[in-house]
């Protein structure tokens, strides 16, 4: 098979982009849906009947077991190709390159497609934008193709139930609807595409007097507004985090949700690693916010302030600019001392750097965003870490046009709503007016692959393709356009929304004949749109191709210039004004969006970087600690407490959960759970917040609220899902009785007694320090490694070293200074390795399955502390005491120094994992994928309907390469060894030695900011070795002598030492 | 004990110290004693019947070797040439982690084969019904029994003189 | 080999007993239909034995889900029972083998029923680590066979397959020992019974006579499975402790471990043969061969093994805080003073402090205080497993994966069936066997009984004794 410039590519990945392939997806799932043809799994019919009464268990004996253990596995029938489609090697993936679509944010793909079905993401590494980084949300894209819960064909909506029709006559219906006059509206979250623009103009051309609304979930108007009244151009600039030297973010939690997350993240970490310890160089990073962010996590210094200071705090920064910059001031509110005096630091440092700082906002207050374009202009930024020619189309919804929509439909004279792209019924800042809204217009029509909120109020639902089966484009940037390619055909009855509105305008351009109409569409506008601005190929069909190849295209960007000023006195006006009393803010989760990801276990159960909280929203609560021998808990109440809410009179339960860092008297709750029409997964999981939304008088969404009033207990959450409890690397604060500052939480894990300091700190577990002093932090690790090294010398046994120095000797470098806790690793882990999912109550009982897990720890003050975090998997120690321990040799070492398992080997003792120092082995304490051979029996136990993963679509995602683990088994991090082997394999056939970077984890590939580097200790040209090289580099418990293979380099920060309390 | 019947006199005694008496006048008599019978062990008894020394200790010696052997050298051929396995950085022939395994099994050899022999030797076992010459031997009677199958009456005489000199309370002829 | 006995020496079979006495009070609990206190308590035991089986079906059944393990805390429960189980479980070879060798007359009394709670102990510690795996049908995997997985062995390394030998060598062992001390009784009962219990004592005593030679070997044969025994048994409880010794987990990773264990089993042992003895005598009336001596030689064996464990206890806490290896220093922290403080103050007070009131010997010789302070002791032993188990695994290296450990009711329900199983066994035991060694106790009346020893004895018989032993 041929693999065009396959130089590119430094892993062996196969691209191919034959157009035959489609051919070829389609004939292995032709026309007639594939849930049609699977068989429906027989199991699931023994579910409810599954051994429930005594008696059986009586009878039941450990003999029967044994039986049962010799039977035989029922055969399963594999069918082979009749005509096999060349494109497709059984056991060999195929790499298509695309891109995860979400509303405003991408992600460029190459999606690993294994006999036609897409089971994994990785980065495309030839993104400008990404960089080869991607996103969880991404990563977990293809579970979401494979949801039992997606609509499978169109249908009526009558009242919530939709009744299944078929497309000719659901078409039929909508053209009556759209011909009879009235005006239509087409809404939809922000379109990146071209080809989507443009069919949308071709509707509105066919139906003049159509509108179509674009809004955000995650409401930027704000700043869309801002840009416009500036620069006279609704975009957003491209912030270089990367060249800024001192960045100062006011709540936009830009590693996180904020715009584009994994662009900002990849920048973000270049300016955050330190290269050599002699010189080190790294940018300082206030994060001023009401609650700890996972951005604010990572910063430096945390400035805390109310969400309803947020204004004053930046018109205080602006006038110290202006003022050093001689400008004029706006009147600005008092904020809290602490908070100001900070900043007044900040401002220093920001005209210090004058043209190498950055800040930004997450406000969604125009006014307070002018003042924002105004500082970055003071300080000569704009053009060097802000920049507008490549400015960012990522967000181009409006508030106030929803607004405007909302009154329309109530006005009763909309004849027709089409919501192409998006739930705001539910996810809007206006949902609870637009649901009612709703009722009032004719003919409503959902184009979401799901039922959800939007769809149950409204008459036709016309289900759009997954993002994976779907042409398409994507312009996120001014200079960049993406093609999304299908990597397999419709699993169902399904028609992407803009073939539908194609179809609906009748447009001429959408050829009747083609069996790929709106594919040649896309082609079409491209030839018109885009060939023209290149000029790197002659051919429109070589461009096409290199498209399809590359998935990314890169345009010259457009040239800007100019700026108007803004009348700073109507500014002063627009700010937010500081209030005293409790506040809450409402923030986006980094898993669940505005709640569109509701239906993905895999993200659900991720755990959220800072509260490490699964399956839910919890409320923040502010902790505190008065000395003696606990924390001072928020009216006394515990970690899982459920507390009545009420925010301007809707009154709901939370679960809470204590929070450092919280403003006092301000709490904070994820956006996007508590999903009224959604599938199992996420049907009424968490709290739902969006009715709490509310916008101000211009209509802008506020994203916090100050009218909250915290009600008594009024029960508790008996499966409060948190994956890692209060556990701190010394947290400190005053003890009142000596007086002297202490580690508090070493003295809260005594439950009586005096608790016992250093028993934390003084663990070989985290080292981190600040750059001022990163020479000695460094001379430190060193010596202390020196310390361990003659401990460990004392071995009785001699080692394998000569063993491991032959061949490979894999091994993992992880820069904790560049890990920002995103979990999109362990996400990738996830899909690579088919790790089960477990629900809510078995993580609750700490029996979650994540074979990479990131740690997170507090350190530093009590009441604004620090956060590192830490990517836990197997380390793959070469003395490793869970294979001594093991009686039956089920899990034992490599000569390539892999610490592997045989799955089928393990009798479950888990003596291994007891004796594991590191606890990253991981127990099938159920039989959470159905490979078990009694009956599943899960529902009994884990109170869910079936075993998520059981239904024979979802199994469509599972690797082939990796084993599914049954019951009874233990199962760890195998340094994707599956991948090792394919690297060995490419390797071998193209008769040449092993390449470094051939082999790279799932998780290394996951990561937006290049944290995880894995490799071979073996060769010495590897990047591993390099990074190996920094005296920051550190093992986790090397005392104990266990030769880890994964290495960690220290986390360092860039505190300002006058900052410090 | 392969034995065509033979005709056995024997006389009970109510007590060991009666018992050990009659043993060395029978012994001053030169009288050849099938065998005697107590319900419990009796010291002595053995050194008044001139019973050499119980050899079982040798055979405890030889199986608990035996057992030495076989589980070192088993674990040492498994882990060095049948199939050498990496475990936490250990030598293949990782010596003391031999150790508990290789007492185990001396000690279970040893004990097995002693059980084994001593009831090979002593021809007990399951199944095997030995002739009971009186019920009362295994609650209080303490019994000296000799073979008359082939004896004159002479001797059947003397040995009944014997048993009334040395006190037996009771004389009886079985044939088994 | 008439051992020379002090005049001093109080008897140990009292109520002027004949050798036909013997015989008669021995076998007839075989004989005669069981009392309505032994009915009683078998139903009480076979009822517990059935709810433990079916929780044991449920697990199988379920998965090792259905306990409340989690991924930190992978042993509760079930191994804190195995190794409780096989601590009690080495008295029985204890008193036969050691105190055989040491001389001491007065395990006649109790070596039978010792040896007997031996067994039935390790049956059920053996239970927990067959069913404590994740898939129960491939335990056979932990034994070393050829197979057709290609030549696919065990590792020898694990203190687990250690385990494995020693704890089958240990019943092994054990079980011939008691059986070879049983067949001279068989052929008692055998010579007292008619028809079919004729044929199956018969059977059961392999054909016993009695005759001189037998008796001669049988003797060395025990001595020397005794001599075999005594290190079998400390070896037992060493190698049990390897389990945690060999680990590297701050808190189990204690060169301590074996003699501290040894030393706890043979405490555990020594009470729970004490509550047995003590209701055995009653139900069987057998007040007259297991005497308050008995009991109290036993009650200074566990104040002595008792005070052993606590030089243990407290030796860790010094060697950890002396070792300044703040991980473990932290665990031993963290076991008195962290979230499972309650198990160890309940494992001090009961196997360190309360033993201590046997110092004053009229609560030694108390049956009442006695039976009381076994419960106790059991109890403790039960704690102590706990703490070192649950509460080390509970918090160890890394903070991010502390957790929490309580019992569901099905761990609960097979700790309590496996007490059933083993008073089944027992109470079954005490109908078929005689419960006191016949031969051994005829064998020491002598030298023991009433009538020739202590205050009551009659004195002429007593010099003829000392006569007898002159030579």
């Amino acid at each position: 098979m041929k693999q065009p410039n396959k130089e590119m590519w430094i892993s062996a990945q196969d691209l191919r982009n034959e157009p035959e392939i489609l051919e070829a997806a389609r004939r292995e799932f032709p026309e007639t849906s594939v849930m049609e043809e699977l068989a429906v799994d027989d199991q699931m019919a023994r579910l409810e009947t599954s051994r429930r009464d005594f008696l059986k268990f009586l009878g039941f004996s450990l003999g029967a077991a044994t039986v049962a253990a010799s039977c035989e596995i029922p055969i399963k029938k594999a069918i082979p190709y009749v005509v096999k489609p060349d494109a497709i090697v059984p056991g060999v993936a195929a790499y298509y390159a695309s891109a995860i679509l979400d509303g405003g944010d991408i992600v460029p793909v190459l999606v690993k497609t294994r006999e036609g079905r897409p089971i994994k993401v990785e980065g495309n590494a030839l993104s400008p934008l990404t960089k080869g980084g991607t996103s969880a949300r991404a990563q977990a894209a293809v579970l979401s193709l494979y949801d039992t819960y997606r609509l499978q064909g169109p249908g009526k909506v009558a009242n919530g139930k939709v009744t299944a029709s078929d497309w000719a006559s659901i078409d039929k219906s909508i053209r009556e609807s759209l011909a009879a006059g009235g005006s239509a509206r087409l809404l939809s979250r922000t379109v990146l595409s071209p080809s989507g623009r443009a069919a949308i103009n071709e509707f509105i051309a066919k139906y003049p007097g159509t509108v179509w609304i674009q809004y955000d979930p995650i409401s930027a108007s704000g700043l869309l507004d801002a840009q416009q009244a500036t620069y006279g151009i609704r975009a957003i600039p491209s912030y270089h985090f990367d060249k800024a030297k001192t960045i100062v973010s006011f709540g936009a939690d830009f590693l996180g949700t904020w715009i584009s997350p994994v662009e900002y993240a990849n920048a973000y970490a270049a300016g955050r690693k330190i290269k050599d310890t002699a010189n080190a160089q790294m940018s300082r990073h206030y994060q001023v916010e009401s609650f700890i962010s996972m951005t604010g996590s990572n910063a430096d210094h945390r400035i805390i302030i109310k969400p309803s200071e947020q204004g004053a705090a930046i018109a205080l920064l602006y006038n110290e600019i202006a003022k050093a910059k001689g400008a004029a001031s706006v009147s600005a509110p008092e904020i809290n001392a602490k908070a100001s005096a900070s900043l007044k630091k900040a401002a220093g440092q920001l005209v210090a750097q004058s043209g190498q700082s950055l800040v930004v906002s997450g406000s969604n207050n125009p006014a307070e965003q002018i003042l924002i374009v105004r500082i970055n202009e003071l300080l000569g930024n704009v053009g060097t870490t802000v920049t507008l020619n490549d400015h960012s189309l990522q967000r181009q919804g409006n508030d106030k046009d929803l607004k405007q929509l909302v009154a329309d439909m109530a006005g009763g004279n909309i004849n027709t709503l089409i919501v192409l792209d998006g739930n705001p019924a539910f996810d809007s800042a206006y949902s609870v007016a637009f649901s009612q809204a709703l009722a009032k217009v004719k003919t409503r029509i959902s184009c979401n692959i799901n039922l959800d909120e939007t769809g149950a109020l409204c008459d036709f639902v016309t289900p759009a393709n997954h993002n994976l089966e779907s042409w398409g484009d994507a312009q996120p940037k001014a200079d960049q356009v993406y093609l999304l390619q299908p990597t397999i055909a419709p699993l169902f009855k399904s028609r992407q929304w803009e073939e539908s509105l194609l179809l609906w305008a009748e447009s001429p351009n959408l050829s009747a004949t083609s069996d790929q109409p709106y594919y040649d569409y896309v082609k079409a506008v491209w030839q018109r749109e885009f060939f023209a601005r290149q000029s790197a190929f002659a051919t429109f069909n070589s461009f096409w191709d290199n498209g399809l190849h590359d998935g990314v295209l890169t345009l010259s960007a457009p040239s800007f210039s100019g700026v108007s000023s803004v009348d700073t006195a109507l500014i002063s006006e627009g700010i937010s004004k500081p209030s005293n009393g409790d506040e809450i803010v409402f923030f986006e989760s980094i898993n669940m969006g505005a709640g569109q990801f509701a239906n993905n276990p895999w993200l659900q159960e991720m755990p959220d970087p800072v509260t490490r909280c699964v399956w839910g929203n919890y409320l923040f609560v502010p902790l505190t600690w008065e000395g003696g021998n606990s924390y001072t808990y928020f009216k006394g109440l515990k970690d899982g407490d459920i507390v009545k809410v009420d925010i301007n009179g809707v009154s709901r339960s939370a679960t809470i959960v204590h929070q450092f860092g919280l403003a006092p008297g301000t709490y904070a709750i994820a956006l996007g759970y508590g999903r009224r029409v959604a599938g199992t997964a996420g049907l009424g999981i968490g709290t739902d917040v969006q009715e709490w939304l509310s916008s101000d008088t211009n209509g802008y969404a506020t994203y916090y609220s100050g009218d909250v009033t915290i009600g008594e207990k009024t029960g508790s959450d008996k499966e409060f899902a948190c994956v890692q409890h209060h556990h701190t690397m010394g947290v400190t604060g005053k003890d009142t009785k000596s007086g002297k500052t202490i580690n508090v939480d070493e003295k809260t894990i005594a439950t009586i007694g005096e608790g016992y300091q250093g028993s934390l700190v003084n663990r070989s577990v985290i080292f981190q320090g600040n750059l001022a002093d990163v020479k000695q932090l460094g001379e430190k690790i060193v010596r202390k490694r020196e310390e361990f090294q003659f401990l460990n010398d004392k071995t009785l046994y001699p080692s394998y070293d000569d063993v491991y120095a032959m061949g490979h000797h894999w091994g993992m470098h992880i820069d904790l200074s560049a890990c920002i806790g995103c979990g999109a690793c362990s996400v990738a882990c996830i899909a690579e390795n088919n790790v089960p999912v477990v629900g809510k109550r078995e993580v609750f009982r700490h029996h979650e399955m994540t074979w990479l897990r990131i740690d997170r720890y507090f350190y530093g003050e009590l009441e604004n502390p620090n956060v590192v975090y830490q990517p836990m998997m197997c380390q793959h120690c070469d003395n490793a005491p869970c294979e001594n321990v093991c009686p039956v040799s089920a899990t034992n070492h490599s000569s390539e120094g892999l610490n592997q398992m045989a799955y089928n080997r393990c009798i479950g003792t888990r003596y291994c994992a007891n004796n594991c120092p590191y606890k990253v082995r991981r127990f099938n304490w159920l039989d959470y994928t159905k490979a078990d051979l009694f009956p599943a029996n899960e529902p009994r136990l884990t109170n869910e309907e079936t075993p998520f993963g059981a239904d024979n679509l979802t199994r469509m995602v599972l690797n082939p390469d990796v084993t599914v683990r049954s019951r009874g088994v233990m199962e760890k991090c195998s340094f994707c060894v599956q991948r090792i082997q394919e690297g060995k394999l490419t390797a071998k056939k193209e008769g040449r030695l092993l390449r470094d970077g051939d082999v790279k984890s799932a998780c290394m590939t996951a990561c937006p900011t290049g944290a995880i580097t894995f490799g071979d200790f073996n060769n010495k040209e590897s990047q591993l070795n390099k990074n190996l090289e920094s005296p920051l580099v550190y093992q986790v418990l090397e005392e104990v002598n266990t030769r880890p293979s994964v290495n960690y380099q220290a986390k360092v920060l860039n505190r300002d030492a006058s900052l410090e309390s | 004990m392969k034995q065509q019947h033979k005709e056995v006199l024997f006389g009970l005694y109510n007590d060991e110290e009666v018992l050990m008496k009659a043993i060395e006048e029978a012994n001053a008599q030169h009288l050849d004693i099938m065998d005697v019978y107590t319900p419990f062990p009796v010291h002595g008894l053995d050194k008044v019947l001139h019973l050499e020394e119980s050899r079982l200790h040798i055979a405890g010696f030889i199986f608990g070797s035996m057992g030495t052997l076989t589980a070192f050298l088993a674990m040492t051929w498994i882990f060095t040439r049948d199939w050498p396995i990496i475990f936490g950085g250990k030598p293949y022939w990782s010596v003391p982690a031999f150790i508990p395994i290789t007492f185990e099994l001396t000690v279970l050899f040893a004990a097995i084969g002693m059980v084994v022999s001593f009831y090979t030797v002593c021809g007990l076992g399951p199944g095997v019904t030995n002739a009971v010459l009186d019920d009362r031997i295994s609650d209080d009677k303490f019994c000296i029994a000799f073979n008359t199958a082939h004896a004159q009456d002479s001797t059947i005489d003397q040995l009944k003189a014997f048993f009334q000199k040395t006190g037996a309370e009771e004389v009886h002829t079985k044939t088994i | 080999m008439h051992t020379p006995i002090s005049p001093v020496r109080l008897p140990l079979i009292e109520g002027n007993k004949s050798y036909h006495n013997i015989t008669e009070d021995l076998c007839t609990p075989t004989e005669k239909a069981p009392g309505l206190a032994w009915i009683t308590a078998f139903l009480v035991s076979v009822i517990v034995m059935t709810f433990g089986l079916f929780s044991i079906a449920w697990t199988v059944w379920f998965g090792i889900g259905s306990w409340n393990l989690n991924r930190t805390i992978g042993w509760g429960y079930d191994i804190t029972n195995f190794v409780w189980w096989i601590g009690i479980g080495h008295a029985g070879t204890l008193i036969s083998a050691i105190l055989l060798l040491f001389r001491q007359k007065w395990r006649t009394g109790v070596n039978r029923a010792a040896e007997a709670m031996t067994i039935f102990a390790v049956m059920c510690a053996g239970l927990f680590p067959a069913i404590h795996t994740g898939r129960p049908w491939f335990d056979f995997f932990m034994f070393p066979y050829p197979n057709t997985r290609g030549p696919l062995w065990v590792n020898f390394n694990s203190p687990l397959l250690w385990d494995i030998f020693a704890i089958s060598t240990y019943f092994t062992v054990s079980l011939l020992f008691w059986y070879t001390g049983l067949v001279p009784d068989f052929a008692t009962v055998r010579d007292r019974a008619s028809g079919f219990r004729k044929k199956v004592y018969n059977f059961l005593s392999f054909g016993w006579t009695g005759s001189a030679k037998h008796w001669q070997r049988w003797e060395s044969l025990s001595l020397i499975l005794a001599g075999l025994a005594t290190p079998l048994v400390l070896s037992v409880h060493t190698i049990v402790s390897f389990d945690f010794a060999t680990s590297v987990i701050p808190g189990w990773h204690t060169t301590i471990f074996p003699p501290y264990f040894v030393a706890g089993a043979i405490f555990s042992g020594f009470a729970m043969v004490q509550t047995l003895m003590i209701m055995t005598r009653k139900i069987l009336n057998l007040e007259q061969y297991i005497t308050v001596n008995h009991i109290e030689s036993m009650n200074k064996v566990i104040l002595l093994t008792g005070t052993i464990v606590g030089v243990a206890y407290l030796t860790e806490l010094f060697i950890a805080w002396y070792s300044g290896y703040i991980y473990e220093q932290f665990a031993f922290f963290n076991r008195a003073f962290g979230i499972y403080w309650w198990a160890y103050f309940g494992m001090m007070a009961c196997n360190v402090l309360s033993p201590q009131i046997f110092w004053i010997k009229k609560i030694r010789r108390s049956i009442f205080w006695t039976f009381l302070m076994s419960i106790f002791v059991n109890i403790g032993m039960w704690f102590e497993r706990f703490v070192i188990i649950a509460t080390t695994l509970a918090r160890d290296y890394l903070p991010s994966s502390w957790s929490y450990y309580t019992p569901t009711w099905v761990e609960i329900g097979i700790y309590v069936g496996s007490l059933g199983i083993f008073f089944t066994l027992y109470l079954a035991f005490t109908r078929v066997a005689p419960v006191v060694a016949i031969a051994e106790v005829k064998h020491i009346l002598k030298t023991a009984g009433d009538q020739y020893v202590g205050p009551k004895a009659v004195h002429t018989l007593k010099e003829e004794v000392h006569n007898e032993n002159a030579h």
